[in-house]
Order: structure tokens, then C-alpha cells, then sequence
């Protein structure tokens, strides 16, 4: 039998196993034909490289997660094993952009040299699969494709995203699940079309009778041929102008002239590559007072097909109060953190960016855009940087000025990629006087591969094509000492 | 043994990616003539992949890549060009003795099967993605200059014409991977040449060795299938702001 007859004969074979198996998936033992010839000194996938997948890998690489393949097992993981040497032998796999030389991050998903060389081992190996009697126990996951296991989720209501055409940030109350006064502990967004949801974000907000429920409102963005915005006020969305209203579940659209029924969404975000929010490790919560509101920012980006997202968003609660509180200076999008009702503004900090100075210019490589300086009006501790930009984003560094003088760099990432928009979680006290520089660079010539047109202007916006600069960072802060003044001011 | 764990792959592959959405399908060329292609749904709105066989072969060549490429969630299209496979009827039934004739219908067979891709609701029509082998390399850099919602090719083991070549040096937006074999002496200098005339950085040759002629590699090269698809999630984004808007 020729090689090809004996591929075509067990390529039927396989299908046949296949059209049974999805349901009753076989025991990892099936795999094998790579037990043979495996010395001692050679990695094998169930007691080498599993431990290290379980820990770097699986959060994204099992079903319904973004990972396009899975990785739970030895049969999901060995069709992939060259991608996967290539992958981490190149750094590109796990996604971690962050400077090793500076700062220190809890969550750093990179692999040591020591785990590169033993997948790469592996797969030079043969990328066998050794014993699974030598398999760590598998990690328990939780159900419903969380991250989190909520305790309480809310549907948002399902919106039909065009096939195409330009959409602006909307924004949507809907009542929060909590009839009490509740601490949350977590939070997770879950888009149900994430190939269109630019991002979704939301806030705490205290209901006022003026709220509408249920009904998206937006400000209209003058824009040229291209999508261009017309005039570059530095903030997204417009405070005011032209609000257009549309019912959930309508079509009709009004239109009037002042400024928005509601404004909000950045405390919480869903963004391309961003994880859910778990406050849990750091003994802290988010006060949510009784009847509040939850405030959506959703932007969708039209790809051609029309589909419907049904988004989710789900959310853990303390059955007592947290020892430490969080709070957020921006969750993900834009310039609703420099918002000056909000408690952060007040009480621990103000920020100082001229976003209507950013002017990208045609072809230019290396454009330093309008630094953000946040200066610390009391004692805080960071506890996560949140750097983002969009497909001109070049790199970001955040400059720690203590009161002193001194300076520290605390999180430098020379390549930044808007396609992971990650969390570095850290650990440094602020004192009270200091000042975080974060300066943007921004590449708009025809090296940036996803530069859409390196012969256009760019200006600051909140569509893809336009660009932002905005230096998100979360803080902890003891409850006992701060709750009064802080839940007091933000509701 | 290396046929041996071959084997054992396409069998690991199939039993993986068992829930691949696929359905037979007709569609018809500009002039009339009824093409057959299966196609492969993500069943959800995601970028489309063509998949054009060679001319020693038919679309069943790709029946474990296309099904891969489906598992990891892109869409994609297979289809026999007139006189091959099941698009042989009326007076393309013989492709050696038609060659010529085929040939000339390829750039319209080619339009047809893109036409029906971004037809489907689930396929995002600017974000397209083609691999061809040998003769089918030069109608997929021809479909390329044609349409620009094709982002990026994977050519096995062929060459393209001058206009092509042109077309590549032109284009820094379209990666290309180049795949042959070095004992393929003609294709794999075509190939090369593909590669070293493609101005986008990311393009890459993957050139082996007694590996055989376009997609007869993945029998020899068991990992090249699952190289392919890692570069359509490189540079075919699922998802992100990898690609821009459908403004209009």
C-alpha cells in the first residue's frame, strides 16, 4: 500500500472515529503511539509540558475561551505541538509585552527560559505524550465558560450590529441586579459577538429619576468619507451636541440637541484580550449601594456580516465587607476617568492630558503623543496598569515621580499590541505629592503592518482608525478609613 | 516510522475536530457552468478562507485543513475547478487533454467560488484569505490584485506570472507564505522567488526537504497543516481590531 492509499484509507478511519468521538471523548491513554521510545531524560507532555500549559495557557486555550484551539489535553495539544514551539520559542505565545527590566507583575503569563526549552525539547522529541499517570490533576474551570463562577449575571439586552456603517459609542442604563447594599468582588464581561464589540464597559451609577431604562443614547460625530471625525474636541464620547435615542427592540431613532441622559462605562471593561476582574486576591471589593444602576459604554465595530450580540456580564458579591476597597482611575476606554464628579478627581488624584492636541502626522514613525500626569492627592496603592491605544499604538511607558523626585519607571512596554489589551497587576505603594507620567508613542508610517493608511492625519477619537492614549490604573485603598468619604462621593 | 506517526496524527486530528459544520455545494461561473465545493460554516460572523487545489489533484486534498482551519473558527470554501473532481460535466470532463481550456476559466471559477464565500452571513466579507498549490498559485495572486479584501496567501509550491509578481512587490499589506520542497527544484525556486520579491515583513518560506509537491507535503510534514492555520490567526484576525471596519 502506498503512503497516500494508506492516508486516504485512515483518513476515512479517522472520520469515522471523529463523526462518534466529539460526544464521547476518548481516554487520554488512546494516544499511544508516542509511549514508544521515550527515554527518561525526555520531556513528555503529561509530566512536562501539561504543568506548565495548565498554569500559562488554558485560561485561554479550552473551549469557549478566545484560544483558537484547545489545550487541555494531549490529544487537543499535539497537532499544535510545532505552532507551539514556534510560538513560545519566538516569545509571541503566552502575550506578555511588558519590559522584564522593570517593575514586577503578578500576573506575568511568560514563560522562563527553563519552560521554553522543556516544550521545545518536547517537540524535538517527538512531542511524545509520556504516562498520564504522571499528569498533574486537572485544573476545575468554571462551568458556563466563566472565568469567574458568578454569583449573580445580568443579560444585557441583544443588539442588532449592521453589516456595516460607523458606530459611536452608545450608552445604556439598565437597573443592577442588587436590591441591598453590596460589596462585589469580581467582575466578568462576556460579549456574545466579540468579533464586532470593540469594547463594552460599565458603571456603578446611582439612580436618578431622569434615567431612562433601556434605551441607547448617543452623540453624533460629524465625520468625513473615510470616518474621520470633522472636529477633535479630546473627548469621546462628545459631552454634548446632537444626542440621538433609540429604544431597545426599536428602530426609530430621535434626536435633540443638549447633552446625554446618561454618561458613564469605564469603571468595567470587556476589551479585545482584556480578562475578567477579580478584586478576591486583593481582599477588596466595589461598593454597590442598593437600587443602583448599571451605566453601559458599548462600541461596536460593523465587519461586513450583521449579527446580533448578546452580552452578559456577571459578577461575584462579599457575604461581608472587604478589608480593602478598589477603585479605578479608567477601566479601559477613552476619557470618561477624567470626569470631574467623579470621587477619584476629589479625593485621590487629578489628571492632566490634552487629548485634543494629539495630531498624528502623515508618515511619522515616532510621534510622542500628549503625556498624561496623574498626581496623587493621598496615600494609595496601585494594584494594576491598563495602558491603551489603538492600531497606531507604538509603545507606553508610566514614570513614577515620588514627592522626592526620585523616579521610577514602573512599567515600560516597547512593542505595545492593540490586540491584547492586558492587565499588568502589581503592587506599589503611592505616597501622597506623587505624580505618574505615562507617555504614548505612536507609529503611523507603513512599517505599523496594521496601520490602515500611514497618509492620513490622526486625530484623538474612539474608533479604531483614530487614536487615544489612556493611562487606566486600578488602586486598593483600606474601607474602614476611606468608605464614607469614597462610596459617599461616587454616588 | 515517520508514515506511522503521520497516521496516528490525521486520526488525532479527525477525532479532534469532529464538530467541523460542513455542507456539499453547487455555485455557478460567470458562464453558467455549475461548480461543486464544500463548505465549511464557523457558524458565526468570521473571516473566509478559499482553498484552491493543484492540477494533480481535487479539493478533497484539503479535507484536513479545511477542517482544522473550521475547528479554529474560520470559515472556509473548497471547490473543484471545472474538469476536476465533481465540476466535471458537459465539455470539461478530460482536464489533461482540456488543460489550456480549463486554465482560461480559472480567474472567473476563481471570482465565482469568492462571490459565493462572501455571500454567506456568517462570512466577513473583507477579511479573506486564500492558500493554493502549484497551478492554482497563480490565480491566487491574480484573485488577490483583483480583490483587496484579500489579506493574505499561502502558495505552495507554484509561481506567478509578471503582472503577479509585480502585484507582490506592490502590496506590503499581503503576507505571504511560501511552502515547497528543495528536491521540487522548479517550484521551490518559484516559491523562493514569491517570498523574496513580497514586501510585507511578516512573509515566510518554509522550504523542506524530500517533502514532495504542494499539498502532498502535509502527508510527509504532519505539522505544515497546523502551521497554516497559525498563520491565518496571525494574520487573519478572528477577532480585535486586528481589522478595520466596514465603513461603508
Amino acid at each position: 500500500m502506498t503512503t497516500k492509499s494508506l492516508v486516504a484509507g485512515l483518513t476515512a478511519v479517522g472520520l469515522a472515529l471523529g463523526a462518534t468521538a466529539w460526544a464521547a471523548k476518548p481516554p487520554r491513554t488512546s494516544a499511544k503511539v508516542d509511549e514508544t521510545a521515550v527515554s527518561d531524560s525526555t520531556p513528555t507532555f503529561y509530566k512536562d509540558v501539561l504543568p506548565i500549559v495548565q498554569e500559562h495557557c488554558q485560561t485561554c486555550h479550552r473551549p469557549g475561551q478566545i484560544g483558537p484551539f484547545s489545550l487541555l489535553d494531549y490529544q487537543s495539544a499535539r497537532p499544535w505541538a510545532r505552532a507551539i514551539k514556534n510560538a513560545v520559542a519566538a516569545r509571541k505565545m503566552p502575550p506578555w509585552f511588558a519590559n522584564p527590566e522593570y517593575g514586577h507583575f503578578d500576573n506575568d503569563r511568560s514563560l522562563n527560559q527553563a519552560e521554553i526549552d522543556t516544550i521545545v525539547a518536547w517537540v524535538n522529541s517527538g512531542a511524545p505524550a509520556g504516562d498520564p499517570a504522571n499528569a498533574p490533576p486537572s485544573v476545575q474551570w468554571p462551568e458556563g465558560g466563566w472565568n469567574i463562577q458568578p454569583d449573580v449575571t445580568v443579560e444585557l439586552p441583544p443588539y442588532p450590529v449592521p453589516a456595516t456603517g460607523i458606530k459611536e459609542w452608545e450608552q445604556l442604563a439598565v437597573p443592577a441586579p442588587f436590591k441591598e447594599d453590596t460589596w462585589v468582588t469580581s467582575v466578568e464581561i462576556r460579549p456574545g459577538a466579540t468579533a464586532v464589540v470593540h469594547h463594552l464597559c460599565f458603571d456603578f451609577a446611582k439612580h436618578k429619576p431622569t434615567t431612562p431604562y433601556n434605551v441607547y443614547e448617543w452623540v453624533e460625530v460629524p465625520r468625513d468619507d473615510d470616518g474621520v471625525a470633522k472636529t477633535h474636541v479630546g473627548s469621546t464620547p462628545p459631552r454634548e451636541g446632537i444626542v440621538v435615542s433609540r429604544p431597545v427592540g426599536s428602530t426609530v431613532e430621535t434626536r435633540r440637541e443638549g447633552r446625554p441622559s446618561v454618561r458613564g462605562g469605564n469603571q468595567f471593561c470587556y476589551l479585545p484580550g482584556l480578562p475578567f476582574e477579580d478584586y478576591r486576591p486583593l481582599h477588596a471589593g466595589v461598593f454597590v449601594p442598593a437600587g443602583s444602576d448599571i451605566v453601559v459604554s458599548v462600541h461596536y465595530t460593523t465587519n461586513g456580516a450583521a449579527v446580533v450580540d448578546s452580552s452578559r456580564i456577571g459578577f461575584t458579591v462579599a457575604k461581608v465587607p472587604p478589608p480593602k476597597m478598589f477603585v479605578s482611575q479608567g477601566g479601559g476606554e477613552g476619557d470618561a476617568a477624567v470626569n470631574t464628579d467623579s470621587a477619584l478627581n476629589n479625593s485621590i488624584l487629578s489628571r492632566q492630558q490634552a487629548n485634543e492636541k494629539l495630531a498624528i502626522p502623515p508618515y511619522d514613525g515616532n510621534y510622542s503623543g500628549p503625556p498624561a500626569d496623574i498626581t496623587f492627592k493621598r496615600d494609595i496603592e496601585l494594584v494594576w496598569l491598563r495602558p491603551h491605544a489603538h492600531v497606531r499604538g507604538k509603545s507606553v511607558r508610566y514614570s513614577l515621580i515620588y514627592p522626592d523626585g526620585r523616579e521610577e519607571i514602573v512599567l515600560d512596554v516597547p512593542h505595545y499590541d492593540f490586540n491584547w489589551q492586558l492587565t499588568y497587576r502589581t503592587s506599589l505603594k503611592i505616597p501622597k505629592g506623587s505624580r505618574m507620567h505615562v507617555q504614548f508613542m505612536y507609529d503611523n508610517s507603513a512599517s505599523n503592518k496594521y496601520n490602515p493608511d500611514q497618509s492620513k492625519w490622526v486625530f484623538y477619537g474612539g474608533q479604531s482608525w483614530e487614536e487615544m492614549g489612556t493611562p487606566n490604573m486600578g488602586f486598593v485603598t483600606d474601607r474602614k478609613a476611606n468608605e464614607q468619604e469614597l462610596t459617599g462621593e461616587r454616588f | 516510522m515517520k508514515t506511522l506517526w503521520s497516521v496516528a496524527l490525521l486520526i488525532v486530528v479527525f477525532v479532534t475536530n469532529a464538530r467541523a459544520e460542513k455542507q456539499d455545494v453547487t455555485f455557478r461561473a460567470a458562464d453558467g457552468f455549475t461548480l461543486k465545493g464544500t463548505f465549511y460554516s464557523a457558524e458565526r460572523p468570521a473571516p473566509g478562507v478559499l482553498l484552491l487545489h493543484q492540477c494533480d489533484g481535487d479539493r478533497h486534498i484539503y479535507d484536513q485543513l479545511a477542517t482544522m482551519l473550521n475547528s479554529a473558527r474560520y470559515n472556509v470554501l473548497t471547490f473543484d475547478f471545472r474538469g476536476f473532481g465533481g465540476s466535471q460535466a458537459g465539455e470539461y470532463t478530460d482536464s489533461p487533454a482540456q488543460r489550456q481550456k480549463i486554465m482560461d476559466q480559472m480567474p472567473s471559477d476563481v471570482d465565482a467560488a469568492l462571490s459565493f464565500l462572501t455571500s454567506q452571513s456568517v462570512v466577513n466579507p473583507r477579511a479573506i484569505g486564500i492558500v493554493a498549490g502549484n497551478c492554482a498559485v497563480n490565480q491566487a495572486v491574480h484573485a488577490a490584485r483583483r480583490h483587496p479584501e484579500i489579506r493574505t496567501l499561502v502558495l505552495l509550491s507554484g509561481s506567478t506570472d509578471p503582472e503577479g509578481e509585480a502585484y507582490i512587490q506592490d502590496s506590503p499589506k499581503v503576507p505571504i507564505l511560501g511552502v515547497a520542497s528543495d528536491e521540487d527544484r522548479g517550484a521551490a525556486a518559484a516559491t523562493k522567488k514569491l517570498v523574496a520579491l513580497s514586501t510585507n515583513s511578516d512573509s515566510h518560506l518554509e522550504m523542506f526537504t524530500n517533502a514532495g509537491h504542494a499539498a502532498s507535503i502535509f502527508a510527509k510534514q504532519p505539522d505544515l497543516e497546523p502551521d497554516i492555520v497559525i498563520w491565518f490567526i496571525s494574520n487573519l484576525p478572528l477577532a480585535g481590531y486586528g481589522l478595520p471596519p466596514a465603513i461603508k
